[in-house]
């Protein structure tokens, strides 16, 4: 599967990682979108969950996914109204794309231009290092045919 | 367990002196002014109240056990929930359930909302919970994926604004008419924060965007206040100072994959929801009170932002997928309209008291006691939210 392409240093919120989500931001951090693949119903699922919300099984491994998608819908954040770390952050844009067969995943778009794209938009994951050797996911616009 | 034809009733209703944006009262006295005023509201005695139920726990809230003990209350029902703004119609349901199979006589349901820049700046020794759901594995069930940028349930609520604004082809113009229609309710309101403040086209553009299409007009507002609702039987509500208020029927909160966005609505395809074309299912609470939709005079709808009352409106089938803008264009929002909503201006302009002062608004105007807010003969109204609950109170 293509590797992320990373974009740059992710400034925010301290990510948390436990034993059972390792591989998601593990696999991140190699410049790889690894996420569980159900070993019954093959159901490719997120957020990380320790069982399959379709079948139901707990057994599953993890598997590299295309990493293409289109923006299911994407806005800008003007204020940061949270966490203060998104404070020397804004503006900036947040979406959730499309990834096919019904997955569909948050980043934030990190492009040239600071400019929420519309519904159906193509653009491709990548991500942005952070500490202990994880990865956040994000994504960046492009041109596809 | 045994459920009797017992008929569940609201006979008081309370509220602290004042809500405000920084009040200098504690959560514990905001709630004693708002459990006084209902007591004395339903003609009852601390002593007749053998059941308690609250949401809103400390430190900004008060837990109930903190509070049975100031109050010198003494107990036999107690229900808590999480402290979320979700549970309105779960606590009044589950205090009617309680009267209706003898596990209470009398409830008070009471919440207080502090804000950490209020009162909460003194208590922050306290503990308490301050969940950041964002962090979860699954992320928030507001849709908030803290990581991404979706750290508050207003970020991940400008995601489903955008999302319905793209998909049906929503200009600002629809938007805007909801926060100034709930506003312009909020002006008949003495209780209301933000009374003082018409809104019109021109004040509305001049808000600051927080995010994506919704400015900060279109979020509910951080204010401290305090409310207390009574329940009990309509046998015992005969003895009592005022008109009862009837709990015709309730449903709650739906959970799934496809509710995992509250401020959202099935079908519409945000968080990891699937998307398809959406039709409003027939809502149980309409049977369980005996009405259809049309019988119901206003609608009370949790506005936590301004787009919740598309989502409503098309859940319980009020208008088709995507008609929603056009229903509130024609229909209109304030009192004297067609299906007046939110008369109390709601969480956005009359402040954010978790669902309770909609519900304590819906008995002053089932009693007629609503003063120049008063729908003409208010006897049907329904209590909405995005989550697919529902109360239906009747005169």
């Amino acid at each position: 599967m293509t590797a992320l392409r990373k974009v740059g240093q992710y400034r925010g919120p301290d990510i948390v990682v436990h034993p059972e989500s390792e591989p998601f931001w593990k696999g991140l951090g190699e410049g790889q979108l690894r996420l569980q693949r159900c070993a019954h119903c093959s159901t490719v699922r997120f957020p990380v969950a320790p069982l399959c919300w379709s079948c139901g099984a707990l057994e599953h491994d993890w598997t590299a996914i295309a990493t293409e998608g289109t923006v299911s819908a994407a806005v800008t954040i003007h204020r940061a109204t949270g966490n203060p770390s998104w404070a020397s952050e804004v503006p900036f844009v947040t979406a959730q794309v499309d990834m096919g067969d019904g997955l569909r995943l948050p980043g934030r778009v990190i492009g040239d231009r600071l400019i929420a794209p519309p519904h159906g938009y193509p653009v491709r994951a990548a991500y942005l290092e952070a500490p202990g050797g994880y990865g956040v996911l994000c994504f960046v616009p492009e041109e596809r045919a | 367990m045994k459920i009797s034809a017992t008929q569940p009733c609201i006979v008081g209703v309370g509220t602290s002196a004042e809500f405000g944006f920084d009040l200098g009262k504690s959560p514990m006295r905001l709630q004693a002014e708002a459990f006084q005023a209902a007591l004395a509201d339903a003609g009852l005695q601390r002593s007749d109240v053998d059941g308690f139920a609250t949401a809103q726990g400390s430190p900004l809230g008060v837990d109930y056990e903190e509070f049975t003990a100031t109050a010198g209350l003494d107990c036999r029902y107690i229900d808590q929930a999480w402290a979320h703004g979700r549970w309105a119609t779960g606590l009044i349901a589950h205090a009617s359930l309680a009267v209706m199979a003898g596990l209470a006589d009398v409830v008070a349901i009471a919440n207080t909302f502090t804000t950490w820049r209020g009162y909460g700046r003194h208590l922050s020794g306290l503990g308490g919970h301050t969940t950041v759901e964002g962090l979860r594995d699954v992320g928030g069930g507001h849709g908030e994926w803290t990581m991404h940028g979706t750290d508050t349930p207003g970020a991940a609520t400008s995601l489903v604004a955008q999302k319905y604004m793209e998909r049906y082809d929503v200009a600002e113009d629809d938007l805007a008419r909801i926060a100034i229609g709930y506003r312009s309710n909020a002006v008949l309101n003495p209780m209301a924060v933000l009374g003082h403040k018409p809104l019109n086209e021109q004040s509305y553009r001049a808000e600051p965007v927080i995010a994506g299409p919704l400015r900060r007009c279109d979020y509910s507002l951080n204010s401290e206040g305090s409310t207390c609702l009574i329940v009990t039987s309509a046998e015992r509500a005969k003895d009592l100072a005022k008109h009862p208020v009837h709990v015709a029927g309730a449903q709650s909160i739906r959970s799934s994959r496809d509710d995992y966005v509250m401020f959202s609505r099935p079908g519409l395809g945000t968080g990891f929801a699937e998307e398809y074309a959406f039709h409003a299912e027939p809502q149980p609470v309409y049977a369980m009170a005996g009405i259809t939709r049309g019988d119901v005079d206003a609608l009370y709808v949790y506005d936590s932002f301004a787009s919740n009352l598309w989502m409503v409106l098309e859940r319980f089938g009020f208008c088709g997928e995507g008609e929603a803008p056009a229903w509130v264009a024609k229909a209109g929002l304030t009192i004297g309209s067609q299906l007046p909503v939110n008369t109390n201006g709601g969480l956005m302009s009359e402040g954010h008291f978790g669902g309770y002062a909609h519900l304590i608004e819906m008995v002053r105007q089932l009693r007629g006691e609503a003063g120049a807010r008063q729908v003409d003969s208010a006897a049907v109204l329904q209590w909405v939210t995005p989550w697919g609950d529902s109360l239906v109170l009747t005169r």
